[in-house]
């Protein structure tokens, strides 16, 4: 019997383009129309390219270290003391994150569907998904993104599809938006829509090192045309003033569709396919969050880590909407987001520096495990 | 005088004798001590040890022992072990074999009813007793190998050493000859006894493909396997289950395809189990399944033979136990349990859409009312409005939230379903009749429910249905429950949920070492042409993945050896 985790390219690969999709489901278009105006499918555009590049340069540093990931690495960099800061570093911020899209999915789902439940009751339904994930792990996760994925992207396209009808190509003039420089800002800003890639730095182990290209571009480039339709289509059909006021866009999108007197005002099922896509996020970053606490502290078992650890966000994710902070969209969070980008760069460089776990003639560099 | 009697009782007071009731009282405690403490034959010899048996069993310890050569300790320990003659059906004949000039005292033993009993008069008993008293020509040098070679004529005998043996074999219906001077006995395999047929199946009916199913005999259900696959490494292998019973059990797969830890997985299972009866195969799945708390099965269980032949040719192991009409096969994942084996009988187009139309069906049975409570509790808006105006006009009257009208309607059609299974088949009907049509049209006047849900309700019936494997069925009937609740408290927010936990426990559960959800989670290789769409027959050259099966193809790339042109007939042209 096996403990090892172990899942193929593809369960990687809609992991990862799940991370990002989500957050076309909560505000992503609206950001990119609050940035660019009526240019801000560029945006879109711009930030896949970056992340490209980005991912390039790390897949060829990561040829000079072995199938490690993040923990692994700064364990063999800098020692043990590393490692923990590494590890704790990058456990506050999944928190930081999950905790901060909890609090905004639960806000989203009571404006959009539960209006009349508190606020807590909604989050508890999160966490509920949240809690069973981290319970069953990470190749289970895995797995059944793999399946789950694709539909909630069938769900949306179909979404959109369906409100061709209300397309007005005049609401992409002017053709540059906002400028430039507007451009230029929000694609550095978010960038931050990409910053869950650290999390594919953490599944390099459970599939083979080699499908780490794969997984990595098949993931940006799917999730990059994805950013780029629901952009577009959001543009397309609210021009720029309506656009930047809309809350939740690819809800409002939903709601404009109307095909006939039988199929009118199809948001709900954008509720459905929305929260399976909500759950799925929240459970693997959730899970991981539990996944690299236990390493980084070398812990013989992670299942006692999951309540509190869960306590934790449900009460990060509710003090910052009892606080009425705007955390989602906002520019200061955008930057924090980015560390999801540049630590992993900052480790991996040292790693390859040090060509960490590499085989060395016949035997392994650096402590690699077997 | 017999009416001054009768005047009498209700004058004078008569007391009455006590009558006492049956009372289940616990045994008394029997000093078995001396009986289970012994495991030399000596005992039976012992005059002093005589009544040691009364009221205890043989040990086991004692039955180990071999064969004794004096056919009076045989004769104690056959009579006190079976307790005959208190034992009715257990029928016990004394003979005499002559072998050149010496007499020995013979025995036969076995039991009535399982037994054939001309078998035993023809081929044993009738030439042991008059084909001994002809001349011998032939020097008889060892009395055991002469009866064997020339006094039995029977072919299914052989040689037993032990007690164990002679006990195991006489209960399956064997007959057992003790001969003096003998340190072992025969042991003739004559069992018959009255059983079913081979019938149609019942429970996984097609129009297409064999109409047979396996019966309550194992050797019928094996041999029911070896006509349809007629392959020399098909593989048989019998385990005996249960203490007490040693049901036989045969583990089958075909060896050069089945992966071998595989098997080796299976027999470790099959022969670990220890209880003193086992019944079914049912009970026999339950106790080698993965997981014991998860909704969906785990193992598949069929009646029909054809399909635990087509699943051992694509590398499943099948384990069929003796009394049960249902071989379990393993491992099984979600596809096994959405196939029949029609699909393969016909063509591959109608097939696709059959299994479309069953997919929608489970979708329908699993979700349908969870998503109706959703949408007419949460999502209105989704409900195009005319519609809306005419469910809210059924509903006027209803004094029932949506919830309560549909768990009222769903627990009034599995009590109609679980009633119609076990009334007898003639007034079956009946209740359908009675608990769908009346109850439901009087259900609707009364205003207990509105007719929507009735729809919703039989269409969910229609769905579940519609889902190939029985258990797989009750599984799906089951979770719905969930989603009513899910869809009740939080809509297609608590259906999103629900559906994300169900996947997790299915993705998490495996069988036999596959994870359930394969192929779809986790994702393996696509050349196995026959997931969720079935391609042509003659692009299925690979076995699935998943069963890291010996010989992964099951076909060449042209099996169809007409579609290529070969260079006889070039030659022609």
């Amino acid at each position: 019997m096996k403990n090892k985790i172990e899942f193929g390219s593809w369960e990687a690969t809609a992991l990862m383009i799940n991370l990002v999709f989500a957050q076309v489901m909560l505000i992503f278009p609206k950001d990119m129309v609050h940035f660019g105006g009526s240019a801000g499918w560029m945006i879109s555009i711009i930030i896949t390219l970056i992340t490209l590049i980005y991912f390039t340069i790390v897949v060829k540093l990561y040829k000079n270290i072995g199938s490690l990931d993040l923990i692994d690495i700064s364990a063999s960099v800098g020692g043990r003391i590393f490692k923990v800061v590494v590890g704790l570093l990058i456990t506050v911020f999944l928190t930081l994150v999950v905790s901060i899209n909890l609090g905004a999915f639960a806000q989203t789902f009571k404006i959009i569907s539960l209006d009349k439940s508190p606020l807590e009751y909604v989050g508890v339904l999160f966490l509920i998904g949240m809690l069973a994930a981290a319970y069953y792990g990470i190749e289970v996760v895995a797995r059944i993104n793999a399946f789950l994925v694709p539909i909630v992207i069938v769900g949306f396209i179909l979404i959109t599809l369906g409100a061709i009808p209300e397309f007005e190509t005049n609401n992409l003039f002017p053709i540059l938006g906002d400028g430039y420089a507007s451009i230029a800002k929000g694609s550095i800003l978010k960038l931050s829509v990409f910053s869950s890639i650290i999390i594919l730095f953490f599944m390099v182990p459970f599939f083979k090192k080699q499908y780490l290209k794969k997984v990595g571009y098949s993931s940006i480039i799917i999730s990059g045309l994805l950013l780029l339709w629901s952009t577009l289509s959001f543009i397309l059909v609210f021009p720029y003033e309506i656009a930047i006021d809309k809350k939740v866009p690819i809800f409002q999108l939903a709601r404009r569709i109307e095909i006939g007197n039988y199929l009118q005002r199809i948001e709900s099922v954008f509720v459905l396919i929305s929260a399976i896509s909500a759950f799925l996020f929240l459970g693997v970053i959730f899970t991981f969050i539990i996944y690299i606490f236990s390493k980084t502290l070398d812990l013989k078992r992670s299942k006692p880590m999951i309540l509190p650890m869960a306590v934790i966000v449900f009460s990060l994710a509710l003090i910052s909407k009892r606080l009425n902070i705007e955390l989602i969209g906002s520019n200061a969070l955008n930057l924090i987001w980015l560390t999801g980008m540049a630590l992993p760069l900052v480790i991996i460089i040292m790693g390859a520096v040090k060509k960490v776990g590499v085989k060395d003639n016949g035997g392994v560099k650096n402590g690699q495990k077997n | 005088m017999g009416f001054l009697n009768s005047i009498g009782k209700y004058i004078f007071y008569k007391e009455q004798k006590g009558k006492e009731g049956f009372v289940l009282k616990e045994n008394k405690a029997i000093n078995c001590e001396t009986a289970q403490n012994i495991a030399s034959l000596d005992v039976f010899d012992k005059k002093e040890l005589e009544g040691a048996f009364v009221g205890c069993t043989v040990n086991d310890d004692i039955l180990k022992n071999n064969i004794s050569s004096d056919i009076e300790l045989n004769k104690k320990i056959m009579m006190t072990t079976y307790d005959m003659p208190k034992n009715t059906d257990l029928l016990y004949r004394e003979f005499n074999i002559t072998v050149k000039d010496k007499v020995l005292r013979s025995f036969i033993v076995f039991i009535d009813g399982m037994t054939d009993r001309t078998v035993i008069s023809n081929n044993i008993l009738q030439p042991l007793m008059l084909l001994s008293n002809l001349e011998i020509k032939e020097k008889p040098v060892d009395v055991g190998e002469f009866i064997f070679n020339r006094l039995i004529p029977y072919n299914q005998i052989k040689k037993v050493q032990k007690y164990t043996e002679v006990i195991s074999n006489v209960n399956f219906g064997g007959c057992v000859i003790f001969v003096e001077g003998l340190e072992y006995a025969f042991m003739a395999d004559t069992k018959f006894w009255d059983h079913r047929g081979v019938n149609a199946p019942k429970s996984e009916t097609v129009i297409r493909g064999p109409q047979e199913a396996f019966n309550e005999q194992i050797r019928a259900n094996t041999a029911l396997l070896r006509k349809i696959l007629k392959d020399k490494d098909l593989m048989i292998e019998g385990v005996t289950i249960g203490k007490r019973s040693n049901t036989p059990c045969a583990v089958m797969y075909i060896k050069d395809i089945a992966n071998d830890s595989l098997v080796r997985e299976v027999l470790k299972r099959v022969k670990s189990i220890k209880v003193d009866y086992i019944f079914d195969s049912g009970e026999l799945e339950q106790l080698i399944e993965d997981n014991t708390f998860m909704a969906a099965p785990q193992i598949l269980a069929t009646e029909r033979p054809d399909k635990v032949a087509m699943m051992l040719a694509q590398g499943n192991v099948a384990v069929a136990l003796d009394g049960s009409p249902f071989v379990l096969v393993m491992p099984a994942t979600i596809t096994e349990f959405l196939h029949t084996t029609e699909d393969s009988n016909i063509r591959f187009p109608y097939v696709t859409f059959i299994r479309m139309i069953r997919i929608i069906g489970i979708a329908i049975a699993l979700l349908l009312p969870g998503i109706y409570i959703a949408i007419t509790t949460f999502h209105q808006e989704m409900i195009p409005t005319n519609l809306l105006f005419a469910i809210e006009a059924a509903r006027e009257n209803v004094p029932f939230p949506c919830v309560v009208e549909i768990l009222i309607m769903e627990l009034s059609f599995e009590l109609i379903r679980e009633a119609g299974i076990r009334v007898p088949g003639a007034i079956g009907s009946t209740i359908g009749i009675v608990g769908g049509l009346i109850l439901g049209q009087a259900a609707v006047m009364a205003n207990i429910v509105s007719p929507v849900m009735i729809i919703i309700v039989a269409i969910t019936a229609l769905g579940s249905f519609s889902v190939p494997s029985f258990s797989m069925s009750f599984s799906i009937r089951l979770i719905r429950f969930a989603y009513i609740i899910l869809g009740a408290v939080a809509g297609f927010l608590g259906i999103a949920l629900g559906l994300v936990l169900n996947s997790l426990l299915l993705a998490s559960s495996k069988s036999f070492g596959v994870p359930f959800l394969t192929p779809f989670g986790p994702v393996t290789k696509d050349k196995y042409a026959d997931k969720l769409v079935r391609q042509p027959i003659w692009k299925q050259e690979k076995r699935p993945d998943y069963l890291n099966t010996k010989d992964i193809k099951s076909q060449p790339k042209i099996s169809r050896g007409w579609s290529v042109k070969d260079s006889n007939e070039k030659d022609e042209d």
